[in-house]
């Protein structure tokens, strides 16, 4: 039984050269991501997206059950809790939650239910285990996750303070706070669609304001990744030489 | 000089005896289910793609 788990732990996880079956069922479980995704690109659904989904599901249920029962060797020790503890890593919930579309399969469609259905868009992250280069993208974001987080208060603190001036200073110009963080995303990303605009000067002067804090405070996080990235490939790379 | 055949990997020899395992038809099995489901799954992809938007 033993060998059978660490069997089932080889194929399922990324492929080592010379293994076939763990190959050909990373291929399969790529594939079923990507096409998993189309019934996203329709506007209804037809025949075939029904047989698309009853196929993903059952092919995402049994990797999500295999991955539970190798959860040991994926945490790297014996125990129930390894079992618990794997439930909880970001990956299985992932996992978890790219089942959930599947529910709308067994009840009768509603708006809430139809809801569940954007749930698919998470399937895409089920990639990342299999691509070195989102392996790598994650790494790099795990890396920087808090100057990142640090630049995120920032912009989200800037646009809150924009949206509460602009909305006392045109009030007619919002129904209510939500179109006043609205126009402040729009203006400080230097967007502008241009649907919302200040009449008064007032109102145009903030604007000014945001449009040149918003360059400055828009390119910080691409700095950040840009340099970590960086980084990590020079990493890479002298790993290598040595 | 006698060239020796691809020996069969399922067979193992022992002080016991002779053992045939099934594993290369067990991994044979394995990827041609893989590779079929993935050929289907592309083909109905291809299918509904081109029946929704088309």
């Amino acid at each position: 039984m033993s060998d059978f788990k660490k069997r089932t732990y080889e194929v399922i996880e990324v492929s080592s050269i010379g293994d076939a079956s763990s190959r050909a069922y990373d291929v399969l479980m790529t594939t079923t991501v990507i096409v998993g995704m189309i019934p996203l690109t329709l506007k209804a659904d037809n025949k075939y997206t029904f047989w698309i989904e009853i196929l993903t599901t059952i092919i995402f249920l049994i990797d999500y059950i295999a991955r539970i029962y190798t959860a040991d060797y994926k945490m790297g020790y014996k125990s129930v809790k390894a079992y618990i503890a794997y439930l909880f890593t970001p990956l299985a919930i992932f996992d978890f939650l790219s089942l959930v579309p599947a529910i709308y399969l067994f009840t009768p469609v509603s708006s809430t239910i139809g809801l569940f259905r954007l749930f698919r868009i998470f399937r895409v992250l089920k990639l990342v285990r299999y691509s070195k280069t989102m392996v790598v993208i994650a790494n790099v974001l795990r890396k920087v996750k808090k100057q990142l987080m640090a630049v995120l208060i920032l912009i989200t603190l800037y646009i809150f303070v924009s949206a509460m001036l602009i909305f006392q200073l045109e009030p007619d110009l919002f129904t209510n706070f939500f179109d006043a963080l609205y126009w402040a995303t729009i203006s400080i990303t230097t967007i502008g669609y241009g649907d919302i605009s200040p009449t008064t000067s007032v109102g145009r002067f903030i604007t000014m304001i945001s449009a040149l804090v918003g360059v400055a405070v828009i390119a910080l996080p691409t700095g950040i990744i840009t340099a970590a990235y960086m980084a990590e490939i020079s990493r890479k790379k002298s790993k290598y030489e040595l | 000089m006698a060239t020796k055949k691809n020996p069969n990997k399922d067979v193992y020899i022992s002080d016991v005896g002779v053992y045939h395992s099934n594993k290369s038809k067990q991994t044979f099995v394995f990827v041609l289910l893989c590779r079929i489901l993935s050929i289907v799954m592309a083909i109905l992809g291809l299918a509904a793609f081109v029946s929704g938007n088309f």
